[in-house]
């Protein structure tokens, strides 16, 4: 039974057949990852929810901006440059130390955060959106908490991941217009906000006043990635060859993915670093952390509340434990699906108490935007309808009640709902 | 948990959306109930109903836009094998980034001495991190920084002035505001913190090169402090003392000690002043 047929190929074949079969996984894999785009309406979340966060930082420090990163700092621009020079670091801040300089780069941070939140020419908008938290966080790193660290770091990230695709402006002008990420006609508004954002990049990173490291690093990177930019951004005035549109596209789709891989690395290695210091103390063994953390004057916005609670000493020990254990385990739970969510909700829940009970809404939100990344697609979009469907139901109940009248011009506005069924087949139809 | 397991097989044939995401579905709605639980009571049995079809009806807005080259649309084998290239490029630094980040984050070992340079070349200054959040241990104390000053009186004589706690200041701007300013919470926290990483705690000598501008830093917002209390360029000198109190054991009740630690008189410098 096991004759000729069976021998010739089964010498080789067993071999030849894993080879085949590890060739071809390979491949697929590489051709997956340089053509799905994974997680786009969690990168868009992220987007959305990092963008809001430095936003409203931004506006809720207007009064103390000067204080903060300004000229009436105490960290005075020289001291920064002194500190910057060491690590290499750059600040658009720095470039001047007029008041006004300033004041100017403030609004436009301000700006760039909201345009970066709606999504406005999302991958030049994140390229200033990032520009703009290093240069805040690089002017007063002494300023600076975990949440500011999150941020950062996310910020940098996502200008490497296609977070515009969905839930945006792009992607609403490309349901409208049929113009789609990519190169050609078109794209002339985009690449004149590429343009800027690559002439802030190129004057943020200067640093002819600064120390240059002979050896490679990612300073020296960001010193001169601005010059293949801008020819980058230029040329996506023509529409390329089809073969070449297909490799930037790939490419484009690859870096999003590996992008998106960095983040959840990010978050995990936040939580797993975080718990396993928490291991190597005393006070989260005999679980009186919480006794402590909820006795420090600096973060005490409540000192009523956080010295009752920090009285009752098996609570504590609970959330001590509790804190540690979701944040070792919080890697391996990722390989659980139900689990997994289990998780993300208790942990959503430490961040509101974070939030609330020591004072660092910022930092809560940083991370609970993090946490978000491992939110089922089907949930977020559930959500989405769910809450943009309630908010414009109340806003058309609430202003189109006085306004009835004049709202008589509001059946044009209708049409988009006819519009939609031809926005599910990409705009191809009006394009 | 019950609804959407009846729910999935109730519209099997309703979208040709992979199975992966509906059972994501599912599951998602399953904890996503808890987490809004603002609906009302009538939430509870409308899910089995709603979720699927809203779930799995993408509304356009939902859609996400493709790049100009459909990611469908037939690739030649010259393009694959650039593209791969290149994805195997992107993947490679993605890993080195990685490698590097985690030896970063990692406390001290073999393997991160081993790389300290490559590592320390790679990670700053933009991945600059430290998990370290209220750990190994949450502080057992908190500290007040405390200053005092030296006016030269119109007279010529030298008026020194009581301690004034500007840690408190701080705590009062904090206390009942749900979103403390960084100005209150992070400045003078950090400033003291750095300060005395970079100085020894007996003589006050400076430890390292960072010891003379930690010190510049905690000299000038004092004496910002101290203007904005009114004081102006007569203000000859400061002195900053910290008083620790420990926060002790939660049964154990012996009243807190408090115990200071006194630097000396900094005469302030012209550019110290706003």
């Amino acid at each position: 039974m096991t004759s000729g047929e069976a021998q010739s190929p089964g010498a080789a074949s067993p071999f030849r057949r894993v080879e085949d079969a590890v060739g071809r996984a390979l491949v697929g894999a590489l051709d997956a990852i340089s053509t799905r785009t994974f997680a786009v309406h969690q990168a868009a979340l992220l987007r959305i929810g990092y963008g809001l966060v430095f936003l409203v930082s931004l506006l809720r420090e207007y009064l103390n901006r000067r204080e903060i990163w300004g000229d009436r700092s105490a960290w005075s621009p020289d001291m920064a440059r002194e500190l910057l020079n060491g690590i290499e670091g750059v600040s658009l801040l720095l470039e001047s130390d007029s008041r006004w300089w300033f004041e100017g780069v403030y609004l436009a941070a301000i700006v760039v955060s909201a345009l970066f939140v709606l999504g406005w020419h999302t991958r030049a908008t994140s390229i200033l959106f990032a520009v703009m938290v290093v240069s805040f966080n690089s002017r007063s790193i002494l300023m600076t908490d975990g949440g500011d660290t999150v941020l950062l770091l996310m910020s940098i990230y996502l200008a490497f991941a296609a977070c515009g695709r969905v839930w945006s402006l792009d992607a609403r002008r490309a349901r409208r217009t049929g113009v789609r990420p990519g190169t050609g006609p078109g794209h002339e508004v985009g690449v004149l906000v590429g343009l800027i954002a690559m002439v802030v990049l190129g004057t943020t990173c200067r640093g002819d006043s600064w120390a240059v490291h002979p050896e490679f690093s990612f300073a020296f990177v960001c010193r001169w990635i601005w010059l293949p930019g801008i020819l980058v951004v230029f040329g996506a005035l023509w529409r390329l060859p089809r073969e070449v549109e297909q490799v930037r596209a790939g490419l484009v789709t690859a870096i999003h993915n590996c992008a998106l891989f960095v983040i959840a690395a990010e978050v995990c290695f936040i939580y797993g670093a975080a718990g396993l210091y928490k291991v190597q103390g005393s006070y989260w063994q005999d679980g009186t952390a919480m006794h402590y953390v909820l006795n420090l004057e600096y973060f005490a916005p409540w000192p009523g509340v956080s010295h009752t609670l920090a009285a009752n000493t098996e609570m504590g020990v609970l959330i001590s434990y509790l804190t540690v254990f979701i944040q070792v385990g919080f890697v391996f739970m990722l390989f659980a699906k139900r689990v997994k969510y289990v998780a993300i909700v208790i942990l959503l829940g430490m961040h509101f108490g974070i939030a609330v009970l020591l004072g660092l809404p910022a930092f809560s939100a940083s991370m609970s935007v993090g946490d978000a990344l491992f939110l089922p697609t089907a949930f977020l979009i559930w959500t989405r309808s769910r809450v943009i469907g309630r908010l414009t139901a109340r806003l058309r109940r609430g202003p189109a009640a006085p306004a009835r009248a004049p709202a008589d011009p509001r059946p044009p506005a209708v049409p988009p709902a006819s519009d939609g069924p031809a926005g599910l087949s990409p705009t191809a139809s009006r394009a | 948990m019950q609804s959407p397991d009846d729910a999935v097989p109730g519209q099997p044939v309703d979208r040709s959306k992979p199975e992966v995401e509906s059972g994501a579905a599912a599951v998602g709605t399953a904890t996503g109930g808890p987490t809004t639980d603002s609906g009302p009571a009538p939430g509870t049995p409308s899910p089995a109903v709603r979720i699927p079809e809203q779930a799995g009806e993408r509304s356009p807005v939902d859609v996400p836009t493709d790049t100009a080259v459909p990611a469908e649309e037939r690739r030649s084998i010259a393009v694959r094998s650039v593209t791969a290239v290149f994805a195997v490029l992107a993947i490679l630094v993605t890993l080195v980034h990685v490698f590097f980040v985690f030896l970063h984050v990692a406390p001290s070992n073999a393997l991160t001495k081993e790389y300290q340079k490559e590592t320390g070349t790679w990670v700053y200054p933009y991945f600059e991190q430290n998990w370290a959040l209220f750990a190994p241990n949450p502080m057992s104390e908190n500290f007040r920084v405390q200053a005092q000053s030296r006016v030269r009186g119109p007279d010529g004589g030298v008026v020194e002035s009581d301690w004034s706690d500007l840690t408190l200041d701080d705590l009062n701007h904090i206390r009942g505001n749900p979103y403390p300013s960084k100005a209150d919470q992070n400045m003078i926290r950090r400033a003291w913190s750095s300060y005395s990483d970079s100085h020894d705690a007996k003589d006050e000598s400076a430890i390292g090169s960072r010891g003379p501008l930690t010190q510049r830093y905690l000299r000038r917002i004092v004496v910002h402090r101290f203007q904005d209390a009114g004081l102006n360029r007569s203000l000859e000198s400061i002195r900053i003392r910290v008083a620790t109190t420990a926060i002790g054991k939660p049964d154990a009740s012996p009243a807190p000690t408090t115990s200071y630690r006194t630097l000396g008189w900094w005469e302030t410098k012209p550019d110290d002043f706003r």
